[in-house]
C-alpha cells in the first residue's frame, strides 16, 4: 500500500510531535491549584487532544483516504524569497526605521521578485513609501519605528 | 410612549449644532481608525481624552462614542479590500468579503458591509434605548458557567468553518486555543510557553495572528507566479460598485441574524465583538440554504459579521450606563470619561442624568445615518484601489500590515511574531489547513479556560455545575446539537449512497 | 517722589524674585515630551490614573511639556519594570506604580527588577478598600461572614484580580487571623469582579469605595467593613474591620511615581517638587 498523500502523513507527524511537545511542558505545571484546576489542566488535555488528531490524520492517509492533492513544492521557490525579504526587512526595521526598510522592501518585490524595469521598481518603491509616510507618520502621527536619520 | 418622550428630548440636546458638529469629528475620526489597520478605538479616545474636558460632557460623550461606533463601520474596509483584518472583529469578514472583492465584487462587499453596519447599528441603539435595564440584569445573571456554554458554541462554529476536512479544522482550532494559552496564567500568575521571553508574558496579540495568517500569507500564495495578470476584477461603471436588490434581499436574514447576536453578546462584560462576528457567521451558514458557498464569497458572509459587529457597540453600552459596569475596553475607557467629567456612572446615571443618556441615544441614531453617508460615497472610492497592479499591491499590503502590528504596542517583537505567523499561514494554505478555526480557538481559548476554571471553584470542582444551571445546560446541549451536524449529515449521504448502490 | 516710589517697589519686586529664583528656576526642566510609563493596557486603572495626573499637571501648567502615556503591559508590571531599567539614566521618563510593583518581582521568576533597582519620586495616594455582599446577602458585618467561613470551609467565595494583588493579600491576611478560609476566583478585568458580585456568583469583594458608592446608593450592594485605621468620611456608617474585632493587618494600594534607575539628583529633585506642589494644589481644593 503506497501513502497517497504524503503532505497529510508529514503534516500528521508534525502534529503529533508538537502535541507530545505540549503535553511533556503541561506535565511541568500544576495539574490543581489550591481551589480548583491549575494552569497545567488545558494544555494537558490540548496536548493530548494533537496527538489523537494527528493519529487520525496519518491513519487517513494510510488508509488512503485523506486529501490527494500534492503540493508542487517547486513552486514555493518564490514565496519563500519573498519571506525571506519580508524577514530581511523586518530585521533591518530597527536599524534603519521603517520608511528606509520599507522602501527597500518594495524596490526588492518589484524588481527582484516580479522582474520589472529598474525605473518602475524605484517609482513604486518611492510612491508607496512616501504615501505610507503621508498617511501614518505625517497626518496620523503613527508612532514607527525611526532611522538614524530621524525619519 | 415613555420613551418616546424621552427620546424627543434627547433629540433636542442632540441636535444642537455644537452636538451635530462633535458627533460628525467622531464618527469621521472613527471611520479613519476603523479603516486603517492597527489605530484601535481605546487608544484613538484615550489620545482624545485631555482634549474633551473643555466640551460639555454630553458633547464630549457624543463624540467619543462616534469614535466607538464609528470605527466599526470601517473595520471592514482592507479585510474586503486586502485581506488585511483592520480590527479583531473584522477577522470574520475577509472570509467571504476578500473572495466577493477576488471576483470583482468588492464594491457590493464594502456596500453591503455599510448597509448591514447602518441597520445593525441602529438596532442596536434601539436595544440600548427599549430594553436596557432587563436586559443588563439578564448580563449579570451570566456567571463562569453560562460563559463557558457560550465558549463551547462558539467552538462548535468550527464545523462552519472547517472546510473540506474537519480533522484539519480541529488541529487548527487547538493550535488556536494553544496559542491563547501563552502566557501568564491569571489564577496562578504562572507563566505558561513562554520560553523565558519576558515579550510572551502577556500572550501573543490576536491581530498579529491573525493579520499574519490572513494578510502576509495571502501575498505569500498570490506571488507562487508572477503577477502578470491581473489579480482583481474591477467592473467599470457604477453599477456594479453598490450592492444589487439580489444582494439586499439575500442578506435579509443576515441582518436581521447579526443585529440580535450581536447586541447580546455585547451586552455580556466578558464576551466581545470577534465573539459576536464568529457566532453570527455560524448562525448564518446553518440556516442558510447553500451553505456550500460560504467562504467563497457569499454576500451574507459579509452581511452577518458585520452586523453582529455593530450592534454590539450598542449592547456594550447597556452595562456601561445602566450598571457602571463596562461591557468592552472601549467601553472602560468612556467609563474613565464619565467619572473625569464628575458624573457617577452606575445604576442611577440614567434616571438622574436623563439629557446625558437620551442626548447619546440620540445622537447615534443621527451618528449611523452620518456614517452611511459618509461611507456610501467610499466604496467606489476604495474599490479603486484593486486597480492597482499586483506588483504595488503586494509591497502595500505587508508595509500595512507592519504598521498595523507595530502600532498596537510598539513591539518590534510582535512584528517578528508577524513575520513567523505569515509563514504558518502560508504552510497551512499549502497544506489545506483552515486558517479560521486557528483564529477562532485564539479568540476563545482564553475565556473558554478561564470560564472552566473559574466555574469549577464555584462549585469545589463539581463538574454538575455546568448543567445544573439552566442557561449554561441550554448552551451546552446546542452546542452538542452543533457538534452533531456533520455526523448526521455523513449519515445521510452514506444511506444515500446505501440505497443507489440497493438499486 | 512718585518714581523713586516705583523704583523701590521694582527693586522690592526683583529682591522677591531673587528670593524665590532657587526654586522656580529648578537645575533641571523637560525639553520634550516625556514618557510617562504605566503597566496596563488603555483603560485600565493605572493608565486612566496617570491621564488624569498628566492631564492636571498640564492644566495646572506644573510641568512645561507633555505627559505621554505609554501602555507596557506584560506580566502584571513586569515588562513596565524591565522597560524602565532599560532606560537607566534617561531623563524624560517616569512611570506610575501601584502595589503590584512590590509584590510582583517577589514571586516571578521572570522579573529581574525589583523596585529597589528604580529611583523613587512620589508616592500619590493611598487607596482605601472596603468589603462588599450584595444588598440581599445575609451578611450584615464581617464577623457574619467569617463565622460562616468558617462553618463551611472553602465553599464562599471572593472575586478579584491577580493573586499578587492587594484583593487577594487581604484575604489571605484575614484567613490567617482568623482561621476562616474560602474560595478566592480570579477575573481578567475589574468589570466581571463586580458583575459577578451583583449576579450572585461569589459571596464577597473587596472593592473601592468610589466603585462601591454608587451601587450601594443604588441598593444593589451593602458594605460591611471598611480596611482602613479609621471610618472613611464617605461611609461614616460603616464600621473598620478592626473595630469589628479582626486583628489582620491592612494590605496598603499604594500608586505613585517613579523614575529609571541612575538618573540625576537634578531630575529627582525636579518631579519631587512637581508633585509636592501638585500634592499641595490637590489638598487645597
Amino acid at each position: 500500500m503506497r501513502v497517497q498523500s504524503k503532505n497529510d502523513f508529514v503534516a500528521g507527524l508534525c502534529v503529533g510531535g508538537f502535541g507530545i511537545f505540549v503535553f511533556y511542558e503541561a506535565s511541568d505545571l500544576p495539574y490543581l491549584s489550591e481551589y480548583g484546576p491549575g494552569p497545567g489542566l488545558l494544555p494537558l488535555w490540548l496536548g493530548m487532544g494533537f496527538v489523537s488528531l494527528a493519529a487520525v490524520l496519518v491513519a487517513n492517509t494510510l488508509l488512503n483516504r485523506g486529501s490527494l492533492e500534492q503540493v508542487a513544492w517547486r513552486k514555493v521557490a518564490r514565496p519563500a524569497a519573498a519571506w525571506i525579504g519580508f524577514v530581511i526587512a523586518i530585521g533591518l526595521l530597527s536599524g534603519l526605521g521603517f520608511t528606509l526598510s520599507f522602501a527597500l522592501l518594495s524596490l526588492f518585490l518589484v524588481l527582484v521578485m516580479e522582474r520589472r524595469s529598474i525605473l518602475t521598481a524605484i517609482n513604486v518603491a518611492v510612491s508607496l513609501t512616501l504615501a505610507f509616510y503621508l498617511i501614518f507618520v505625517f497626518s496620523l502621527g503613527v508612532p514607527l519605528p525611526l532611522g538614524p536619520w530621524g525619519f | 410612549m415613555e420613551a418616546l418622550s424621552d427620546l424627543l428630548l434627547g433629540l433636542s440636546v442632540a441636535l444642537t449644532p455644537a452636538n451635530l458638529f462633535w458627533c460628525f469629528v467622531g464618527v469621521f475620526l472613527g471611520t479613519i481608525v476603523g479603516v486603517l489597520p492597527g489605530l484601535g478605538s481605546p487608544a484613538t479616545i484615550a489620545m482624545l481624552l485631555p482634549l474633551t474636558f473643555r466640551l460639555d460632557p454630553t458633547t464630549a460623550m457624543i463624540m467619543l462614542s462616534g469614535i466607538y461606533y464609528g470605527s466599526k463601520y470601517g473595520g471592514s474596509t482592507t479585510s474586503i479590500l486586502l485581506n488585511v483584518p483592520g480590527e479583531s472583529a473584522s477577522v470574520v469578514t475577509c472570509l467571504d468579503g476578500y473572495q466577493m472583492a477576488r471576483q470583482g465584487r468588492a464594491g457590493p462587499a464594502l456596500g453591503i458591509a455599510a448597509i448591514s453596519s447602518f441597520i445593525a447599528g441602529t438596532v442596536g441603539v434601539l436595544g440600548l434605548m427599549l430594553i436596557a435595564p432587563p436586559v443588563a440584569r439578564f448580563a449579570v445573571r451570566f456567571g463562569p458557567p453560562e460563559y463557558f456554554g457560550l465558549m463551547c458554541l462558539g467552538l462548535a462554529m468550527v464545523v462552519f468553518l472547517a472546510g473540506k476536512s474537519m480533522i484539519k479544522g480541529l488541529i487548527a482550532t487547538l493550535f488556536g486555543i494553544w496559542l491563547a494559552s501563552v502566557g501568564t496564567d491569571i489564577f496562578t500568575a504562572e507563566s505558561r510557553f513562554t520560553f523565558g521571553m519576558m515579550e510572551l508574558l502577556d500572550g501573543i496579540d490576536f491581530i498579529v495572528v491573525s493579520i499574519g495568517v490572513f494578510a502576509v500569507a495571502e501575498v505569500l500564495v498570490n506571488l507562487e507566479s508572477q503577477a502578470g495578470a491581473e489579480l482583481f476584477k474591477v467592473p467599470k461603471g457604477l453599477r456594479n460598485l453598490l450592492p444589487s436588490l439580489q444582494d439586499l434581499k439575500d442578506s435579509r436574514f443576515a441582518f436581521v441574524n447579526g443585529s440580535v447576536v450581536g447586541f447580546f453578546i455585547g451586552v455580556l462584560p466578558g464576551a466581545g465583538s470577534t465573539i459576536a462576528s464568529f457566532l453570527s457567521y455560524g448562525v448564518e451558514k446553518a440556516f442558510s440554504r447553500h451553505p456550500e458557498k460560504f467562504g467563497t464569497g457569499a454576500v451574507e458572509g459579509v452581511a452577518a459579521p458585520e452586523a453582529a459587529n455593530n450592534s454590539e457597540t450598542g449592547g456594550a453600552l447597556v452595562p456601561l450606563l445602566t450598571l457602571g459596569i463596562p461591557g468592552s475596553a472601549t467601553t472602560a475607557m468612556l467609563l474613565a470619561a464619565l467619572i473625569l467629567w464628575g458624573f457617577r456612572p452606575g445604576p442611577l446615571l440614567i434616571q438622574e442624568n436623563p439629557a446625558l443618556f437620551w442626548g447619546l441615544v440620540a445622537s447615534m441614531y443621527v451618528g449611523n445615518i452620518m456614517l452611511l453617508i459618509l461611507n456610501l460615497p467610499l466604496v467606489p472610492l476604495f474599490a479603486q484601489i484593486l486597480r492597482l497592479p499586483y506588483f504595488v499591491l503586494a509591497p502595500a499590503i505587508l508595509g500595512i500590515s507592519i504598521v498595523g502590528v507595530y502600532s498596537v504596542s510598539q513591539s518590534l517583537f510582535d512584528v517578528w511574531m508577524l513575520g513567523v505567523f505569515g509563514l504558518l499561514g502560508f504552510l497551512m494554505r499549502k497544506l489545506d489547513f483552515p486558517a479560521a478555526p486557528l483564529v477562532l480557538g485564539l479568540v476563545l481559548g482564553d475565556r473558554l479556560e478561564q470560564s472552566l476554571r473559574q466555574a469549577l471553584m464555584m462549585s469545589q470542582g463539581h463538574l454538575s455545575i455546568l448543567v445544573m444551571r439552566p442557561m449554561s445546560a441550554g448552551l451546552l446541549l446546542l452546542t452538542v446539537v452543533i457538534l452533531l451536524m456533520p455526523v448526521a449529515g455523513k449519515i445521510r449521504s452514506w444511506r444515500l449512497k446505501a440505497a443507489e448502490e440497493g438499486i | 517722589m512718585r518714581t523713586k516710589m516705583r523704583e523701590i517697589g521694582v527693586l522690592f519686586t526683583l529682591m522677591g524674585w531673587g528670593l524665590v529664583m532657587p526654586q522656580a528656576v529648578p537645575a533641571w526642566t523637560p525639553t520634550r515630551p516625556v514618557e510617562a510609563v504605566v503597566h496596563t493596557g488603555p483603560g485600565g486603572g493605572s493608565d486612566i490614573f496617570a491621564r488624569a495626573i498628566a492631564d492636571l499637571l498640564q492644566k495646572e501648567g506644573l510641568v512645561p511639556q507633555r505627559l505621554q502615556v505609554v501602555n507596557k503591559s506584560g506580566g502584571g508590571p513586569t515588562v513596565a519594570m524591565a522597560y524602565l531599567a532599560e532606560k537607566k539614566g534617561q531623563d524624560h521618563t517616569i512611570a506610575f506604580f501601584t502595589g503590584v510593583w512590590v509584590t510582583n518581582p517577589l514571586t516571578r521568576k521572570e522579573a529581574k527588577v525589583t523596585v529597589k533597582d528604580l529611583t523613587p519620586i512620589a508616592r500619590l495616594v493611598l487607596e482605601p478598600a472596603m468589603i462588599a455582599v450584595k444588598a440581599d446577602s445575609p451578611y450584615k458585618t464581617v464577623k457574619d461572614f467569617i463565622e460562616d467561613a468558617k462553618k463551611r470551609p472553602g465553599q464562599l467565595r471572593q472575586s478579584g484580580g491577580s493573586v499578587t494583588g492587594r484583593d487577594n493579600l487581604t484575604r489571605l491576611v484575614i484567613e490567617k487571623a482568623t482561621g476562616a478560609k474560602w474560595t478566592f476566583i480570579s477575573f481578567a478585568s475589574g468589570r466581571e469582579r463586580i458583575a459577578n458580585l451583583l449576579g450572585g456568583n461569589v459571596e464577597m469583594m473587596v472593592i473601592e469605595p468610589q466603585e462601591a458608592r454608587e451601587h450601594v446608593r443604588a441598593g444593589n450592594l451593602r458594605v460591611i467593613a471598611s480596611l482602613t485605621d479609621t471610618r472613611l468620611p464617605s461611609f461614616p456608617d460603616v464600621p473598620t474591620t478592626k473595630e469589628q474585632g479582626i486583628n489582620a493587618p491592612l494590605v496598603p494600594q499604594a500608586r505613585g511615581v517613579v523614575a529609571p534607575p541612575g538618573i540625576s539628583k537634578d531630575i529627582v529633585e525636579y518631579w519631587e517638587g512637581v508633585f509636592d506642589r501638585f500634592a499641595k494644589g490637590a489638598s487645597d481644593e
